[in-house]
């Protein structure tokens, strides 16, 4: 599914991402755990395309390099961003955000576009399933959502909209332990042979939740230890001091 | 040029306006006013303008509305067609302006008055046409009054006074399409409002089909006690308009509402210059504004709030917001704030950016194109504006046309 080789990213004269490697394969659940700047957030912004950073190297999806796409031409061919800060953005409601989404990523896909009553149907059903209420999809996106209804808003995105590989920054952060149980149910839900997860976080309490079949800890830019889940549970009585030593 | 009516006070004022018109002429840079002004370039340029006089036109029926409406069709200055609901006939009263003059002497000189505004005292000492409106009970339905000129203005000045008054306890609705497919030409339009005691009034106006003019746009609004004036300005493909308006919020419990919207591309380019004044106690100003500013347009926003010694418990509110989507374009903000009362609420913010990188990251990063990601970003920037509309008709009016205007 996914294959990162000597991935390099830097902004001005600071290296993030020093060759950096790692694989994810089909159905795959992989999660990346590292201290506060080692950076997990800056590697899932590079995967989804966002500007402004200095790349190098080579990202393969599915099979194609797409280090040179564009954010919605990744999205289009199927990764996703749970972001760690969902923006805010007044004056476009979640309603006709959901749809033009939708519809660009179907449309891509070479599937057929929703009209509004397919919509309206599709997505009540999948709020209704994350606990989101009628009356958040009628509001501006993200605009005065207490911090578990944006986590809660992007697991709904991600579910419309069926991605290859989603990626999963700190959805835990800001989560009171039942929105963490409704977050991971509705990520478990979406599990599949077919779909990849790379999920970024602090913690292992979430990966109690979405068992990972390979965890990875990343410190200064690089992947330096993969085990299987267990390796969460040890990274949770030491820590990364011992990690960071080694670097 | 031939401005005497038959009403010697009349023609006293406009003698007294055109004097004092000749002896400043037109507004320069020099004046603190005008200072990012375009449209005194214009009139630099153009000063021989000849002088428009009103004539029977012909409608253009195309940009009649089809939702159910009372017709005001205004061409070049003059009425050419009424059309109102049996159940609102009765309760407006529309004749021109010099029908009026003729009747309503004792009121001149409040419409004379503003005689420091070179324009003002231009209008007041050209203007033959316009009309007077009477609002006496609520309207069933809004009023539409379309504005519109035609080529006979081609490389002419008009001007218009018009009179608007709303009685106590009446509420109306007034929207004014201007449609311009006429070239060069200069029009100075200057409308007075009466909101009288415990009325509603809701003004709205669009500019738009504007390429080849100037327009200079003055309202003068006064608000009694407990008086509600709304409107609500959306400018989008123009040439070169200015608008201005002083509200004189005069009784207590007054109150306005401003808002704008601006789309101005090419070189496009709309003044918005504001004054209330706070005249009384509990009155409320409130006045918001978004632009978008694309290739060399330019927007300028003026706002002044005064707050009179005696206009205790005052609440004045301004958010001026604009997103320049190009190096080229330019956005001036001037906010004022002038108080002489010590128990007031008045704020003011101003923000001048560029599209919301993480904003549009965010659109694409869920598979949106990037053209449409910005047209979402500025649709929905506008709409927080447009949403504040209390007639939800007009609301979702504006909704659409700005949906239309950026597909």
């Amino acid at each position: 599914m996914l294959s990162i080789e000597k991935l390099n990213v830097s902004i001005g004269d600071k290296k993030i991402l020093k060759d950096f490697n790692l694989k994810i394969g089909k159905g795959e659940v992989h999660a990346i755990m590292g201290p506060n700047g080692s950076g997990k957030s800056t590697l899932s912004y590079v995967l989804a395309g966002k500007d402004g950073y200095d790349v190098n190297g080579k990202i393969m999806f599915k099979n194609e390099n797409i280090i040179d796409l564009e954010a919605d031409e990744r999205a289009q061919k199927g990764i996703f961003l749970a972001f760690q800060y969902p923006i805010e953005i007044p004056g476009v409601f979640m309603n006709n955000f959901l749809k033009t989404s939708l519809n660009a990523v179907r449309k891509a896909k070479g599937q057929k576009e929703v009209d509004i009553v397919e919509f309206l149907s599709l997505v009540k059903q999948h709020a209704k399933k994350l606990g989101i209420k009628e009356e958040q999809l009628g509001r501006a996106l993200n605009v005065g959502f207490s911090g578990g209804e944006k986590k809660r808003n992007e697991v709904l995105q991600m579910s419309l909209l069926e991605p290859d590989l989603a990626i999963l920054d700190e959805t835990d952060s800001g989560l009171d332990i039942d929105a963490l149980k409704v977050v991971a149910d509705g990520v478990n839900a979406l599990r599949s042979p077919n779909r990849s997860f790379l999920i970024i976080t602090h913690y292992q309490r979430l990966l109690d939740y979405i068992k990972p079949d390979f965890v990875h800890v990343m410190v200064n830019g690089a992947i330096v230890k993969t085990g299987c889940s267990k390796l969460a549970q040890e990274l949770d009585k030491i820590g990364y001091k011992e990690f960071q030593k080694s670097v | 040029m031939n401005t005497i009516t038959d009403i010697k006070e009349v023609n006293e004022l406009r003698a007294i306006s055109l004097n004092l018109f000749n002896k400043n002429g037109y507004p320069t840079r020099k004046d603190e006013d005008w200072k990012q002004s375009t449209l005194n370039i214009f009139l630099e340029n153009n000063k021989e303008l000849a002088i428009y006089k009103a004539n029977k036109e012909t409608i253009n029926e195309k940009v009649l509305e089809n939702f159910r409406h009372n017709k005001i069709i205004i061409v070049n200055g003059a009425i050419q067609k009424i059309e109102f609901c049996a159940k609102d006939k009765d309760i407006i009263i529309l004749t021109s302006i010099e029908e009026y003059y003729k009747n309503n002497s004792k009121n001149l000189l409040k419409l004379f008055a503003n005689k420091k505004n070179q324009l003002i005292a231009a209008n007041n000492a050209l203007a033959t046409s316009g009309f007077y409106l009477e609002i006496k009970d609520n309207l069933d339905l809004p009023i539409v009054i379309y504005h519109q000129f035609n080529s006979a203005t081609d490389g002419k000045q008009l001007h218009q006074k018009n009179y608007i008054s709303i009685s106590k306890n009446s509420k109306a609705s007034v929207f004014e399409k201007f449609t311009n497919d006429n070239k060069k030409s200069f029009i100075n339009f200057n409308t007075n409002i009466d909101v009288q005691k415990n009325a509603h009034f809701k003004n709205y106006l669009i500019n738009s089909n504007n390429f080849e003019n100037c327009i200079y746009r003055f309202k003068k609004v006064n608000i009694e006690a407990s008086g509600n004036y709304e409107s609500f300005i959306f400018s989008n493909a123009i040439k070169t308009i200015r608008d201005e308006v002083e509200i004189n919020l005069n009784e207590s419990l007054a109150e306005c509402y401003l808002y704008y919207t601006q789309f101005l591309k090419n070189n496009e380019d709309h003044e918005i210059k504001v004054r209330i004044n706070h005249l009384a106690e509990n009155t409320n100003s409130y006045q918001f504004s978004k632009s978008i500013i694309d290739g060399t347009a330019k927007g300028v926003y003026q706002g002044k709030i005064f707050v009179d010694q005696i206009a205790q418990k005052t609440n004045g509110y301004q958010l001026i917001k604009s997103v320049l989507l190009s190096d080229q374009c330019t956005f001036h903000s001037k906010p004022e704030l002038e108080i002489y009362a010590d128990d007031v609420k008045c704020s003011h913010g101003s923000s001048s950016t560029s599209l919301n990188k993480d904003e549009l990251f965010y659109l694409m990063a869920r598979g949106i194109l990037e053209d449409q990601a910005k047209k979402l970003i500025v649709q929905g920037f506008l709409s927080e504006v447009i949403e504040k509309i209390s007639d939800e008709q007009f609301k979702n009016y504006f909704l659409k046309k700005t949906e239309d205007m950026l597909s």
